[in-house]
């Protein structure tokens, strides 16, 4: 890598750092807050560079051939995966029979999965638990309205 | 020392468990009809050929592209080690490019992250042939579609080949004395 290059990302992750440990303080002093919010807006104008680079790519591979599905680098992989057309139903009852597969759907009762399991501390045969681990989610709020927040009356 | 002729087939049919069929492909005793899209498969691959020979492009279902000075189905032997000599056919090899041409199912992504393209790699090194790039294209006759991925060729890529070559060929080479086949 370049060598000034190299020093700018080192110096930017020293800078990352120290704004990490105020962060880390969020709930405790009133001006952590800026500090993770200035890493979380770093982190998404990063991530939207990235996502421009990665079709400024594709399109400079499509001027060679067209349908580029792929690179394999030393350090990389890219893989395009092109869009997929799927159909839902909008509106069953207009629906002919022949647009329709119907599917006997078989999932574990959890229920009574749970219910067996609590009584003999093991479970049923032919299940496995599987756990969706703990998350923790941090982003900017929207800069009007929070998300999902009724937009307020106006006279 | 009795010498093995190695090749990207005979690896793949090992590494994947079918022995019988291993030892069938290495003695050329190929007891199986071909498939109705293995049939398919070689008239693509026919006129292909045809098309780089008689036009210097690839075919219009690849895309067309231009050529420079290909050579079609460039057969490369080598001598591995001692124990080992490495044989195979390029599909197509224009100046340090290496194209493999595939048909099916798996896009050509999935074929270039197989082993295939980084042996024939290895074997324009082996044979002093310039590789720079690896070209996979893929063609889908139920689609009437082609897609492509690339890579190009580093030392990486040819210690990947070699070191694919010393963890499957060893193997084979044992199994093979062990039943008086070689």
């Amino acid at each position: 890598m370049n060598t000034q290059i190299e020093k700018i990302i080192s110096e930017l992750k020293e800078q990352i750092k120290l704004k990490e440990e105020k962060a880390s303080k969020l709930v405790l002093e009133k001006e952590a807050e800026e500090k993770l919010y200035e890493l979380i807006s770093f982190q998404e104008w990063l991530n939207q560079e990235i996502e421009n680079l990665k079709q400024e790519i594709v399109k400079k591979a499509e001027s060679i051939r067209k349908n580029f599905n792929g690179f394999v680098g030393e350090k990389l992989l890219f893989r395009f995966y092109r869009p997929k057309v799927f159909y839902k139903i909008s509106n069953i009852s207009l629906l002919k029979k022949e647009f329709i597969l119907e599917v006997v759907q078989k999932r574990a009762n959890s229920q009574t999965i749970k219910e067996y399991k609590e009584k003999t501390g093991k479970l049923p045969e032919g299940v496995v638990e599987e756990v969706v681990p703990a998350k923790l989610e941090v982003k900017i709020k929207a800069e009007k309205y929070e998300e999902n927040e009724a937009e307020p009356h106006t006279a | 020392m009795k010498k093995m002729r190695l090749s990207h087939t005979l690896l793949n049919l090992w590494i994947r468990g079918e022995v019988d069929r291993a030892i069938d492909y290495y003695f050329k005793l190929n007891k199986f009809e071909p498939t109705q899209a293995m049939i398919e498969g070689l008239a693509i691959d026919k006129a292909i050929q045809e098309e780089i020979i008689g036009r210097k492009k690839l075919p219009d279902f690849l895309g067309g592209e231009r050529l420079i000075n290909p050579k079609p189905q460039l057969k490369l032997e080598i001598e591995h080690n001692q124990y080992f000599d490495f044989v195979g056919v390029i599909d197509c090899y224009d100046e340090g490019r290496i194209y493999e041409f595939k048909t099916g199912a798996l896009n050509s992504f999935n074929y270039l992250t197989q082993e295939q393209t980084k042996l024939y790699a290895y074997l324009c090194y082996k044979s002093n042939l310039p590789a720079k790039e690896i070209v996979v294209i893929r063609y889908s006759q139920k689609e009437n579609e082609f897609d492509w991925s690339n890579a190009f060729v580093s030392e990486k890529t040819i210690d990947e080949a070699i070191n694919f070559i010393d963890s499957v060929a060893p193997e084979i080479y044992s199994f093979f004395i062990e039943k008086g086949l070689l």
